[in-house]
């Protein structure tokens, strides 16, 4: 954490070329401890790549980082690592591996390979996917794309980290599983860790988010609450204010049509 | 932490059967298929071979040419039709022909006259060259039996007693080997540096899995979607890396097992043409191992800051094709006898090495063979510390398909 502040994540004037592109062009973003906070834009926007440089995962051209009060390219954030937990949107489980054995794998990883210890993380990892005892002990090849979804959730939360990073946590879940996250999400967050989601999904964000962020182009436009974003932009719920947030930025209306002048 | 990334590597190897059985298999059968497979088509041939006189004196001679070549082909494996026939060979008629033309038979109980003999091969034929070779052997010897009948009747009409063989062959050769320290070499030693030809030649397939497994290890867990997340945990990307290593080290180790299982398979039980001592043995298992080591060492960091995937693959693969260009041409060059700019470059190549060790411990350069081991291992070292060091996450993360 960051002493001065109290934020899990620090963010301020991030900028990130990849290649000769500048992808990320001023990113501020402040994630409290105790708060889910939605990171929303469009597709291309520069979700995943904030994460990545939160991170540590790519390195920042301009700007400052703190995660849980290090900078990410310092030498000693590998020992913040075991501290967070992370879902990429893409990610997969080890499909020769049983579902038991993903989770073991990353409990030894943030246990320092302390086998008992790991033992138990992998155990708490089992009763948040809430998958049976049979499922996990198949193999993860065998595992619907809503099963995999859990069993990453798990992976990423069993260790109970201070700073849950999680993109697009409920892709691809089917109703029932994307309420058991969200519940999961907001229980995290009860407990007093931060929660930094991507999704698309504004009206799911609208019920999980403390806080959320715009961000377009590489470049955030506003944090503010659920509340603030709501009265802030005329709207009744989050997908409403977010395309009116994104229209007076890229010059559309709510109606898809280019703003007139 | 290496423990962790090494236990779930072994376990999805362990899973992954195809694989397994591959890397078990093509070193275990690669060497001794070849083998086997080399020498059963080879003498599944067959050529035809067609004796053909115009002379009717020479009817004995073509009928005893046609018994001693198929007695020769027996004797050698081969499957050699042979036929007599009177007149001239029609182009195409077989694989081989000799032909006795007329005057053969005068010409060849005459003192003072050379015989002629024409024979005819068809070309792009190993079977034909194979009974070509019969053909030719045959001919030495009936010239060898007219030459000595010559002598005998000079012998006569000078009233001299001369053995044929100290006119035909005055020249003994008594045959010396020795090593190039100047030791004596025994006839096993000299069939074991021989044999030590085929054990580099082998080593291509120890070079092969560990080469693929270690870039797919690397580059598959990001195709695979599981390398973001991975590097995300206090594993850190060199542990995940190192761990990798030592993984394909292990796939690696197996392949060399496998490989010596093989040589000796091919060499052993299928009867090869060398000899395999246990010390030839033993050092084909250890600088196999080494070898994978620093395969896997060399791979790694390239792997893991390719900026695509088919670049890592296409890297790898000209790694193995640099492998296997020297273990090929170990089959028929002194790596250590070249000319020095020639060799300098050769030196440069890690793969070299692995090479020269064998061909240096079969010649009884124990101590050449210590350095080249040596500096292989060196290499693994500074390939290990450069996996460490240059691997990038972030390259490895926004790694294109």
């Amino acid at each position: 954490m960051d002493k001065n502040s109290g934020d899990a994540v620090l963010v301020e004037g991030l900028a990130k070329d990849i290649g000769s592109t500048r992808v990320l062009r001023g990113v501020n973003l402040r994630v409290r401890r105790g708060e889910v906070h939605v990171l929303a834009g469009p597709n291309g926007a520069g979700k995943t790549t904030t994460l990545r440089v939160i991170l540590g995962l790519a390195r920042r051209s301009a700007g400052r980082v703190l995660t849980l009060g290090v900078d990410p390219e310092a030498r000693g954030f590998d020992a913040v690592k075991s501290r967070i937990g992370y879902l990429p949107e893409d990610a997969k489980p080890y499909e020769r591996l049983t579902g038991w054995e993903n989770l073991y794998f990353y409990a030894l990883a943030y246990t320092g390979g302390d086998g008992s210890r790991a033992r138990l993380v992998a155990s708490r990892g089992a009763e948040i996917a809430g998958l049976p005892r049979e499922a996990l002990a198949r193999r993860a090849s065998t595992y619907s794309k809503g099963m995999a979804r859990r069993l990453l959730l798990a992976r990423a939360l069993m260790h109970e980290p201070e700073l849950a990073i999680l993109d697009e946590p409920t892709s691809g879940l089917d109703v029932f599983s994307a309420l058991r996250v969200r519940r999961l999400i907001r229980g995290i967050a009860g407990r007093g860790a931060a929660v930094l989601v991507t999704t698309h999904n504004l009206l799911e964000a609208q019920v999980i988010a403390d806080r959320v962020t715009f961000i377009v182009g590489g470049r955030s436009l506003c944090t503010c609450t659920v509340a603030d974003a709501l009265e802030r932009f005329s709207a009744s719920n989050l997908e409403e204010a977010f395309v009116r947030a994104v229209g007076d930025a890229e010059g559309h209306t709510l109606e898809g049509a280019p703003r007139a002048g | 932490m290496l423990r962790a990334i090494l236990w779930k590597e072994l376990l999805e190897l362990a899973r992954d059967r195809r694989t397994l059985a591959a890397v078990v298999l093509m070193p275990l059968l690669g060497l001794p298929s070849m083998g086997l497979l080399a020498g059963t088509l080879y003498h599944e041939q067959v050529a035809t071979l067609g004796v053909y006189y115009d002379d009717p004196q020479a009817s004995g001679v073509a009928k005893w040419i046609a018994s001693r070549a198929a007695s020769e082909a027996g004797a050698q494996g081969l499957q050699l039709a042979v036929r007599v026939q009177r007149g001239e060979p029609e182009p195409g008629c077989c694989a081989v022909f000799i032909y006795l033309p007329s005057g053969f038979y005068s010409n060849a109980t005459s003192i003072s006259r050379r015989v002629i003999v024409y024979v005819g091969k068809v070309i792009a034929s190993q079977a034909a060259d194979a009974a070509y070779s019969v053909a030719q052997g045959v001919l030495g010897e009936l010239s060898r039996s007219m030459a000595v009948e010559r002598v005998e009747v000079l012998a006569r009409a000078a009233g001299i007693n001369v053995s044929p063989e100290s006119v035909l062959s005055p020249l003994v050769v008594r045959e010396y080997y020795y090593k190039p320290s100047g030791a004596p070499a025994t006839q096993r030693e000299r069939l074991a540096a021989q044999t030590a030809r085929m054990l580099e030649f082998a080593l291509i397939f120890v070079v092969n899995p560990a080469v693929v497994y270690v870039t797919d290890a690397i580059v598959g867990e990001r195709e695979r979607r599981t390398l973001e997340a991975l590097l995300a945990t206090p594993l850190g990307v060199r542990e995940v890396v190192m761990g990798k290593m030592l993984a394909s080290s292990f796939i690696g180790f197996t392949a060399a097992l496998a490989d010596t299982l093989g040589v000796l398979i091919f060499f052993d039980v299928l009867g090869g043409m060398g000899a395999v001592t246990p010390g030839l043995l033993a050092l084909h298992a250890l600088v196999s191992g080494v070898l994978v080591v620093m395969t896997a060492a060399i791979i790694a960091p390239i792997a893991a800051r390719s900026p695509t995937t088919r670049s890592a693959q296409a890297t790898g693969m000209l790694v193995l094709g640099v492998a296997t260009l020297i273990y090929f041409a170990a089959l028929f060059t002194d790596l250590f006898n070249l000319p020095a700019p020639i060799e300098a470059v050769l030196l440069t190549i890690p793969f070299t090495h692995a090479a020269l060790a064998i061909q240096a411990y079969a010649v009884g350069a124990m101590l050449r063979m210590a350095g080249h081991i040596a500096f292989m291992a060196a290499v693994a070292l500074a390939g290990a510390y450069a996996a460490s060091r240059l691997v990038d996450p972030e390259k490895m993360v926004l790694l294109r398909d």
